[in-house]
């Protein structure tokens, strides 16, 4: 970062940047942008004089808006009157300062530097926005969705890469950015916002607003009911209606125009979702208002999804289906976008399917794969219609760990990878891609809204097929050979899926928690056993007997604040066949029937028929744990390559120390 | 939902203001083994895997409770608040869920017969937070007693409390509109037209401005009926926003109701019908589907009971 003094309106002057920086500890980022507005809000410790400086060029920053204008917040002090604009919480001596930019025109882009006195704090060529379009104007509009992603780990950070990478090559920027909640594992605490979501997004977030919605984590230490919290502390929600839509008097739902789309956020997961409750009242005023060519909703709960939650079974994702959606779609949404379930799904075309559980029989008007090059778009009539169709996005992978239940019967895609979706509005059309963490396009769907289309009902739609884990093997017993400890408790369950690489050998690092197991390079995810021979596993190698020995997994479980200190004991259950060397985050913690070397270079591996899971103590791995993620990685060695099976099947387990 | 541990709420007490509250809502920490993400069955097997193993505490229950609450099992999560309130009396937040679930409950179980007595048990529960020394509690108790009483048609003190609530958070949309609804309830149409009135004015919400058009309209039909004649103030009121609404608006029969509602007052039938037959169009395709919105349901039960 450069450093520029100003004097008076003279050109800036470079000089080191280190004592200004040290001040400024979050953003500037934007917030809240109109066609004549924006706001930009930025931290620091210890007071400051503050001003913005912006204009349409960026080596001259012509207008200026003055420390009277910029709005300060702090936290209150003990025994001080509170107000409603003090934060909620925040480190010592933190100021928020947002100042609101006013009088600008539309769809134009503007730069800007936040300063303390004199000392430009931030500024430069990155530190820009775009005002909105005016209000219905026909543009181009590229929207980034990301859900489930504060988890301040590799996977959020290759996630947010691929998505960068992805919008440079093709070079159309973003305009917005939709999180979909979850943004700040575990409690959505200020401290892990920070971590988890303005340090990581930093680089997008000076340039781009984030219109956020409140995932459950958040919901930990903000209250949608009384709209305070961190969550509410970082973010400056309409709710007046000033980028559009109708004023909700709350900053936990809200709308807002962008060029000819009218975006929707609800609260999915604290407020009433009745539908006479006042959110549902809002959204039906809300609906019945707008003129936009497209109607996008989103907020956290998924009304249909069998990732790593039920949307049959959990009451604000039956909730949002059988109480939210009927208004949604009767006033002609088009496209929903949820997180919550780690995976992304992604429906067909449908409408009307409120039951529960869901069917798809009587809801399906497009069962193809929306794909233009494929089975083509998904047709609607143009403009905003009531049950003509709802594309449902869940887009939960964004950083937390994927998995999956099952299927929901109305998807048309099921991926079971780390990614985010990106949208393109383009007049009539909408396009939506799931971009995964290796850069890949997953997913790519379309709706295109031209002339009149009748709906109609397909008899008999094409559904996927059912998702099964083979779990028809015998169960295994735990063996005789080794005592189990008593009252222990999972941390990784039996029969989970893994990430595994069977047929070639990883990079040294693999073991380590920001490795990041590419499909691209051949790893997969399965459930385990993983094996072959004895018909005793469920993930099925039947191409390594003769080709291979070693199969290379590994699979992460998260701990909270304090669960380490809750540990006494920690082990290894495992059935295995023929050798194994187990990891920890990087470090080797236990090695069963390999006399040396790892990986390729492993000799003398003794043979083992797995019979059973067997204890093996992990007492001395416990100083490796760490808050939040952690990597269990494991490598399997069969003893020669002819050999008849090969297992392996792993869970871990820990006993809770005793209560003092 | 919000964890609160007995630090957290010590500090609570000693710093009641609104906000500072909240500074001390507990970072909930997992129960033993409890992977973050885990779907709430999960979550609820390691909790009992820990109250077998060390009895069951306050805290627990109160996080057994929510998860309860995630798969609709409300009557475990009002045992498990219940248990937890009484293992440890200062859990304030846990003390106004549990009332909150149990008038949930209530409403659930006697809708068609309600009577004082079923207010006993959420009403008792909340009792000692009205004279919470956290100014959040004490609010969001006085705006749930008024629920309470609300629910359960007692009127007059349903406006004490929803109205001694409303002092303090006054944009609260919900507790204006059953504030209004209770005043009219108890024939004070003006005060409480009155209120939506101000509560527009802080909040600019059109879920407010339907409401007062609506109690504008109620409050001519009233007027008519006891005095014989129509007095216009209040259906001028209503007309401009209806006009403005319709204006502004791409669906209409709400408004289109509204208007006839208003047309029938001056006797204009023809209009009226007129109106409602535009609105009824508009209502039927989107109310084209097996489970449509209630909300619209009750538009065209409307229509239908206006066009008789």
């Amino acid at each position: 970062m450069y450093l520029f003094v100003f004097f008076g309106l003279s050109l800036p002057l470079l000089v080191q940047d280190s004592v200004a920086s040290s001040a400024l500890t979050r953003g500037p980022y934007l917030q809240l942008a109109t066609p004549s507005s924006v706001s930009i809000v930025w931290r620091t410790v210890g007071e400051t004089r503050p001003s913005v400086r912006y204009g349409s060029d960026p080596k001259h920053l012509d207008q200026v808006l003055e420390a009277e204008s910029i709005f300060l917040r702090t936290v209150s002090k003990d025994g001080e009157p509170s107000n409603e604009r003090a934060l909620h919480s925040a480190p010592s001596g933190t100021i928020q300062y947002e100042a609101s930019l006013k009088g600008l025109e539309p769809g134009t882009t503007y730069y800007y530097s936040v300063s303390n006195g004199t000392v430009m704090l931030a500024g430069g060529d990155d530190s820009y926005f775009r005002t909105h379009p005016a209000p219905g104007k026909v543009q181009p509009v590229r929207v980034w969705v990301v859900g489930d992603s504060g988890t301040a780990d590799a996977r959020q950070a290759a996630v947010y890469k691929a998505m960068r990478d992805f919008v440079k090559k093709q070079n159309r920027p973003l305009d917005l950015y939709l999180h979909v909640g979850d943004m700040a594992y575990p409690s959505g605490t200020d401290d892990e916002f920070q971590k988890s979501f303005f340090e990581v997004y930093q680089p997008t977030l000076r340039n781009t607003v984030c219109w956020p919605s409140m995932g459950n984590h958040e919901g930990n230490t903000s209250k949608g009911l009384l709209g305070v919290g961190p969550y509410y502390d970082a973010y400056i929600c309409p709710k007046r209606a000033e980028a559009g839509g109708l004023p909700s008097a709350s900053e936990a739902f809200y709308s807002f125009d962008y060029a000819n789309a009218h975006f929707i956020c609800l609260d999915s997961h604290d407020l009433d979702r009745t539908p006479a409750g006042v959110m549902a009242q809002w959204l039906r005023l809300d609906l019945e208002k707008t003129k936009s060519d497209w109607i996008i909703g989103y907020w956290h709960h998924p009304p249909y999804t069998k990732g790593s939650h039920d949307s049959d079974k959990e009451k604000q994702l039956v909730e949002m289906r059988e109480l939210i959606m009927p208004i949604l779609e009767a006033g002609g949404v088009d496209v929903v976008l949820t997180g919550h379930s780690h995976i992304y799904e992604r429906s067909m075309l449908i409408d009307g399917a409120y039951q529960t559980p869901t069917t798809a029989d009587g809801v399906v008007l497009d069962d193809g794969d929306g794909d233009p090059n494929g089975e083509g778009s998904y047709r609607k009539s143009k403009g905003l219609h009531a049950h003509q169709g709802v594309v449902q996005v869940v887009t939960g992978n964004g950083g937390a760990k994927v998995s999956r239940l099952g299927t929901s019967p109305v998807m048309r895609r099921v991926i079971t990878e780390y990614g985010s979706v990106i949208l393109d509005i383009d007049g009539d059309a909408l396009t939506g891609v799931m971009v995964n963490r290796g850069g890949v396009t997953s997913d790519l769907f379309s709706i295109v809204k031209q002339g009149t289309v009748m709906p109609k009902l397909v008899a008999t739609p094409r559904l996927l097929p059912p998702y099964t884990v083979s779990i028809d093997k015998p169960r295994v017993e735990k063996s005789d050979l080794t005592p189990f400890p008593k009252n222990s408790v999972e941390l990784i369950k039996p029969n989970a899926d893994w990430e595994y690489l069977a047929g070639s050998h990883p990079p040294e690092k693999w073991t380590a928690v920001g490795y990041i197991p590419e499909e691209s390079v051949g790893w997969k995810s399965g459930t385990v056993s993983i094996g072959y021979g004895d018909s005793d596993d469920v993930t099925e190698l039947s191409d390594m007997k003769d080709k291979f020995t070693v199969v290379y997994a590994r699979t992460d479980f998260e701990l909270a604040p304090g669960d380490i200190e809750k540990i006494g004991q920690l082990g290894l259950s495992i059935s295995y066949d023929d050798g194994f060397i187990a990891y920890l985050n990087g470090h080797e913690i236990l090695r069963v029937g390999v006399d040396s070397g790892r990986g390729a270079d492993a000799r003398k591996i003794q043979s083992h028929e797995a019979d059973g899971y067997e204890y093996f103590s992990l007492k001395d791995a416990i100083p490796y744990l760490t808050t939040d993620e952690n990597i269990l990685s494991i490598e399997g060695h069969n003893d020669n390559l002819g050999s008849s099976d090969f297992t392996l099947d792993p869970y871990l387990l820990f006993v809770p120390k005793a209560a003092p | 939902m919000i964890i609160m541990s007995r630090k957290a709420l010590a500090a609570c007490v000693t710093n009641p203001s609104l906000y500072s509250m909240l500074t001390v809502i507990l970072v909930c920490n997992l129960a033993d083994g409890v992977i973050a993400h885990d779907g709430p069955e999960a979550v609820i097997a390691s909790l009992n895997a820990s109250m077998l193993k060390s009895g069951p505490t306050a805290d627990l229950l109160f996080r057994r409770a929510t998860e309860f609450r995630a798969i609709r099992d409300d009557r475990r999560a009002a045992a498990d608040l219940h248990h937890a309130v009484q293992l440890d009396g200062s859990l304030e937040i846990a003390r106004l869920d549990l009332a909150r679930l149990q008038l949930h409950l209530e409403k659930a179980a006697a809708d068609s017969e309600r009577s004082n007595s079923s207010l006993g048990e959420p009403l008792e529960t909340i009792e000692p937070l009205i004279t919470s020394q956290n100014e959040t509690i004490q609010t969001a108790a006085l705006g749930l007693r008024g629920e309470i009483y609300f629910s359960y048609c007692q009127w007059e003190a349903a406006v004490a409390d929803l109205s001694s609530a409303l002092e303090k958070r006054p944009a609260e949309i919900q507790w204006a509109l059953w504030l209004a609804t209770a005043q009219r309830e108890r024939g004070q149409q003006m005060t409480g037209i009155s209120g939506l009135r101000q509560c527009f004015v802080v909040t600019q919400s059109p879920v407010i401005r339907a409401a007062l058009c609506d109690a504008l309209i109620e409050a001519a039909r009233l007027d008519r009926d006891s005095s014989g004649h129509l007095t216009t103030s209040c259906l001028s009121e209503a007309d401009e926003i209806i006009a403005q609404e319709l204006q502004e608006s791409r669906l209409k029969s709400a408004w289109l109701i509204r208007r006839a509602e208003t047309l029938l007052l001056r006797s204009d039938v023809d209009a009226a019908r007129l109106d409602l037959a535009i609105a009824l169009d508009e209502l039927n395709v989107r109310l084209a589907t097996a489970r449509p919105d209630p909300g619209l349901l009750t538009d065209r039960e409307r229509v239908q009971r206006l066009l008789r």
